[in-house]
């Protein structure tokens, strides 16, 4: 059996380009995110994704731009909330997120006539389930994150280390707030078919956590978690291909798995070091 | 709206409330060029809230401020705070976070060499070279309030904010912030510096401005009051290493 047997199916081929993009991109918008001590937020949204899912299906819309639509509305939804909001910010984020998942499992439900399998594939991510058009969509919205970033990196960096200096600084904290949320949404939109909506936060956030360990800087951290990303997302894939798993787990387990290597290396070379200082 | 050529920041009729209670009432206030303006103060008399109203962060119920125009999209002002920004679990150099004091609203694509040899003449002023490519989490308390006046320097601004530079220091770091910003002030810079007296900064300032009671109540040149306070709190901060306290 050879090693690249996988790709000569055309839906693997879809699935890796699927995967690569979100895997190359997640972690970019992830590190702001972090920085932020917003690591939930991709979670959150999710949530609501599956809820546009559910209009799509019932009205035979594509759910890839339906996901799209309610997860860049809930994105503002809840940056509004947090910053604005007189309930807790945690309470008011937690009713919209449950609201988002439970609409979600109703509508798709409805929608595609079977809850099941239908959900999972949205939940954890499929394989078969990338069709062209999906893929089409996926790499013009990953473009889109990478070009966002490029362009307004240094604002979102700035916005994310300290808002009241980039604040006293002219900057419009609000507008780029909003413009990371909804990075966040799209980022979300973008692995729903490979990772799936539950676990695609994971893949923000994990490949940051590993890649500061090894990282001196906040532009080598971006740049290491979309390489470990990356790693984590073909792989992942990969393994999913051959035990024949929903690849939403097997791509967040890898991501892990980096993360736990890692950190053994990383405590090993440190009392290495010790030892001979 | 921009101030005169002359004026750097005026405040009329300036009011904070917050949660109904009057935080500050009926403050007036203008800077000129060249200042350096100490606000004085007893904890909660409102000096903190005051430099925060001036630039934004807190909003005001009443009055009007207006500041002077800066480069690029900039306000002309930056604020140095007593805090650092929280460190988080990404690495930021001492070089990204100066470099933040050059990001404006119009800022889009990466650095320019000419910006990035802007940041270095900024943490070369702060006597921070060594620093540049470290972690910022990584920098000792006073080192830490050298890179955050660089970040302020860094995009030319005319008027300086200060707040509390020298609360938690070592005797050391107060001494080499104090150098600094002798340093500022003979290369033009205007400041306001917020501090519970004068202490070590009385030689410092050509006016000084006394909160009291969300008020202002003195306006003028520095009084001997003011530097008989300095010196009690130099005592308090020698005396243990002379031995004369218990």
């Amino acid at each position: 059996m050879s090693v690249f047997e996988i790709f000569e199916f055309t839906f693997m081929q879809y699935a890796f380009i699927a995967a690569s993009v979100v895997g190359l991109t997640a972690p970019l918008v992830g590190v702001f995110l972090v920085q932020r001590r917003l690591a939930l937020l991709g979670d959150g949204i999710g949530h609501i994704a599956l809820t546009g899912i559910g209009i799509a299906l019932l009205t035979n819309q594509a759910p890839i731009w339906g996901a799209l639509v309610a997860a860049c509305f809930g994105a503002i939804l809840v940056e509004y909330l947090r910053t604005k909001s007189k309930i807790a910010g945690d309470t008011a984020l937690s009713i919209i997120f449950y609201g988002g998942i439970a609409s979600g499992v109703l509508l798709t439900s409805i929608g595609s006539g079977s809850a099941g399998s239908m959900l999972s594939s949205y939940l954890f991510g499929s394989l078969t389930t990338v069709s062209s058009s999906d893929l089409y969509a996926v790499v013009g919205l990953g473009a889109a994150i990478v070009i966002t970033i490029t362009l307004l990196g240094r604002q979102l960096q700035a916005v994310s280390i300290d808002p009241d200096h980039a604040h006293v600084q002219g900057m419009n904290v609000n507008l780029i707030s909003i413009v990371l949320a909804v990075l966040s949404a799209v980022t979300v939109t973008v692995g729903m078919r490979a990772v799936g909506l539950l676990l695609v936060s994971a893949i923000m956030i994990i490949p940051v956590v590993s890649a500061q360990q090894l990282s001196k800087s906040f532009f080598q951290t971006a740049i290491f978690a979309s390489a470990i990303g990356w790693i984590s997302a073909v792989t992942g894939l990969t393994f999913s291909y051959y035990v024949d798993v929903p690849p939403g787990s097997t791509i967040v387990l890898t991501a892990l798995a980096c993360f736990a290597i890692i950190s053994i290396l990383k405590t090993a070379m440190m009392l290495v070091t010790k030892g001979k200082s | 709206m921009p101030v005169t050529a002359r004026l750097l920041v005026e405040a009329k009729n300036l009011c904070v409330e917050r949660s109904g209670a009057s935080i500050l009432h009926d403050i007036n206030l203008e800077v000129d060029h060249g200042e350096v303006v100490a606000l004085l103060g007893a904890n909660g008399s409102g000096k903190s809230t005051l430099l925060h109203a001036l630039v934004g962060l807190i909003p005001i119920s009443a009055g009007s401020v207006e500041l002077c125009a800066g480069h690029d999209g900039q306000t002309g002002i930056a604020l140095v705070p007593q805090f650092a920004p929280p460190v988080s679990l990404i690495p930021l150099t001492v070089f990204e976070l100066v470099a933040t004091g050059l990001t404006t609203k119009r800022s889009v694509l990466g650095l320019t060499r000419k910006q990035r040899g802007q940041i270095r003449n900024a943490i070369d002023q702060v006597g921070l070279n060594s620093k540049s490519t470290e972690k910022y989490s990584s920098l000792s308390g006073g080192q830490l309030r050298r890179a955050l006046i660089a970040r302020a320097l860094v995009a030319d601004a005319e008027l300086l904010l200060l707040d509390e530079p020298l609360t938690g220091l070592d005797r050391e770091s107060i001494k080499t912030v104090v150098e600094l910003m002798a340093r500022l002030r003979a290369s033009g810079h205007s400041m306001i510096v917020v501090s519970h007296e004068l202490a070590d900064l009385e030689n410092l300032f050509t006016r000084v401005i006394e909160l009291n009671n969300r008020k202002v109540t003195y306006d003028g040149a520095p009084l001997a009051r003011h530097k008989h306070e300095a010196h009690h709190h130099d005592y308090q901060l020698i005396a243990p290493d002379l031995g004369l306290l218990p």
